[in-house]
């Protein structure tokens, strides 16, 4: 039998493979919402703990995709000496901004942050989830990405997003300066969390790049340079990429295969053959069933049509996972990820 | 030659629409020194200008860094003015509280909406975010305000937003204030389903729904 993982690997390759893979979680919250965890308490908690419940969640709606550490992305911020909020509502939130001035960039200690016990723990739990994932009596391996994010969000998250917004304008030393230690900030997080054996992939998500925040031309300007550096000097590992970028960024999709990232996750506001014709089978493409109108809202025989459609427009020559078109809330029926999932899994008849 | 009240207006607001802060100001200063009227130098100039970029927001030119741009100068310009804004020229203004919804920290959007509504004249409420449902009611009737809007970035806090308006009709007060909700993974079906009465999917249209909730054309 071909795995989940095998299968992930083919479209990640552009190939058509014997059905379309899926995953389910974009955030990292879901799994634990389900299970009546939160992540704070699970930090107190052995990292196999957390690895099995994302594990086993991922496992029960048959997802081929699994990415550990979306949802915890905030610990990086913590780690550089950020306050951050743990939220009953989803993933940890940053309470208050580290820089202020274009000095305090210069503050940050990049090599401390991996001495930050939060982030060990998120490796250890990657780690005991590859462990879960290569045992002996799971016969199907999945897909496992590290999960962080891009440059330009980091920006955001150190300095605020509005006001990261206006110094594309008014302060364009302070955001090159910032740009520059949030790549390295990436690239050493990703290095760090690749350490892990067994990891097949890197999980970038960019949520301020959206095409609902900035224009293409800060597109081009400022978010794809970090990316690129990002994917070139991680390529000597060999791993597949994935980046998730918010909104409807339909008119800057032509950009992201001069990055060398492999495939983008798209929102559900993208329309998919649209995209795959920009995309012209340069790298993959994933997404994008709506997580709030379709995947919560409607009944599972609907989850199952709209999904049907989705694959209908995209993945018909492969290169294409199935995905939701951003996080999905604790609010799903698990019966509706389900219906999502048999969507994916009985399409492959007409690949 | 002097420039006429109407080109000195037009100016003012091209200024906004472009970003400049110093012009604006400049302008503005202008306005004091020839004694036009404060509130309709703001009225007639800025706000205009406001307008223009809040369309061309709408129709994707411009974007969050050019629409916190255009606000940034069309504040500078407030700035110089207001001081000088006849009393009796206040009209009764509109009160709205706003906020984003517990558990919910992004608060871009709600500042945006918050920018376009000041210039279009309404008085904002700033509740900031990760605001539970109970202090949008409180503050709601504290300030005697006509609109409640609620603002959500994540698609795991949208559910607080009904939990306003249940609140509201427990205590027998739904029909006090209108419910207006908006952001990134909120639409106007989910805004039918919680019972809201206004829905905006952004910020410049979010103007124009508060004028409708308030039965302003």
């Amino acid at each position: 039998m071909t795995t989940s993982r095998e299968i992930v690997n083919e479209v990640f390759a552009l190939k058509k493979p014997e059905r379309v893979p899926l995953g389910i979680c974009l955030g990292g919250s879901y799994p634990f919402f389900v299970e009546g965890v939160d992540l704070q308490n699970l930090l107190s908690e052995s990292p196999s703990r957390a690895a099995e419940i994302f594990y086993r969640v991922n496992e029960r709606v048959n997802a081929d995709f699994v990415t550990v550490g979306t949802g915890a992305t905030a610990f990086l911020i913590d780690a550089l000496g950020g306050e951050i909020g743990f939220s009953k509502n989803g993933a940890p939130e940053i309470v208050s901004l580290l820089i202020h001035s274009i000095d305090d960039i210069d503050k940050l200690n990049l090599q401390a942050v991996f001495q930050s016990e939060k982030l060990k723990w998120l490796r250890a739990v990657a780690a005991e989830t590859v462990k879960l994932n290569e045992d002996k009596h799971n016969n199907n391996q999945r897909s496992l990405f590290v999960s962080g994010r891009a440059p330009f969000t980091l920006a955001g998250q150190l300095l605020g997003l509005e006001i990261l917004s206006k110094s594309l304008y008014k302060n364009k030393p302070l955001v090159e300066k910032l740009l520059t230690f949030t790549t390295e900030l990436s690239i050493a997080y990703y290095k760090f969390m690749l350490e892990v054996k067994g990891i097949d992939g890197i999980f970038i998500a960019d949520p301020s790049a959206s095409g609902d925040v900035v224009s293409t031309k800060h597109f081009e300007t400022f978010v794809i340079p970090g990316l690129t550096a990002v994917i070139e000097r991680l390529s000597s590992y060999h791993k597949n990429s994935l980046i998730h970028i918010c909104g409807n960024i339909t008119d800057r999709l032509h950009l992201l295969p001069q990055t060398g990232i492999k495939m983008v996750s798209v929102d559900s506001k993208v329309d998919l053959r649209n995209a795959k014709r920009i995309l012209n089978g340069k790298i993959g493409l994933a997404g994008n069933v709506n997580p709030v109108f379709v995947l919560e809202e409607k009944n599972a025989d609907e989850v199952y049509i709209e999904t049907k459609k989705c694959l209908d427009d995209a993945a018909g020559d492969g290169g294409f996972m199935l995905l939701p078109g951003c996080d999905i809330s604790a609010k799903v029926p698990e019966k509706n990820i389900r219906a999502f999932a048999l969507a994916a899994h009985q399409w492959r008849n007409s690949l | 030659m002097e420039k006429t009240k109407e080109e000195l207006y037009s100016e003012m607001s091209g200024a906004v629409v472009n970003m400049e802060e110093e012009l604006s100001v400049q302008l503005s200063q202008k306005a004091v020194e020839f004694g036009y009227d404060a509130f309709e130098a703001i009225d007639q100039g800025l706000a205009k200008g406001m307008e223009q970029a809040g369309r061309f927001f709408d129709e994707g030119e411009y974007f969050v860094p050019e629409l916190l741009m255009c606000a940034d100068a069309l504040s500078a310009g407030v700035e110089i003015l207001k001081p000088y804004i006849k009393t009796e020229q206040h009209e009764e203004k509109h009160k709205i509280v706003i906020g984003v919804i517990a558990g919910d920290t992004h608060d871009i959007g709600k500042n945006l909406v918050k920018l376009m509504l000041s210039s279009a004249g309404f008085e904002v409420i700033d509740l900031g975010r990760d605001v539970p449902p109970s202090v949008f009611v409180e503050q709601a009737v504290k300030e005697n305000a006509k609109i409640i809007m609620i603002s959500s970035l994540m698609t795991t806090t949208m559910d607080g937003m009904a939990d306003v308006i249940n609140l509201l009709n427990e205590k027998g007060i739904r029909n006090e204030f209108k419910v207006a909700v908006g952001g990134g993974p909120v639409s106007r079906r989910f805004a039918d389903k919680i019972g809201a009465d206004g829905y905006s999917s952004n910020a410049n249209q979010a103007i124009k729904m508060a004028n409708e909730l308030i039965g302003r054309q």
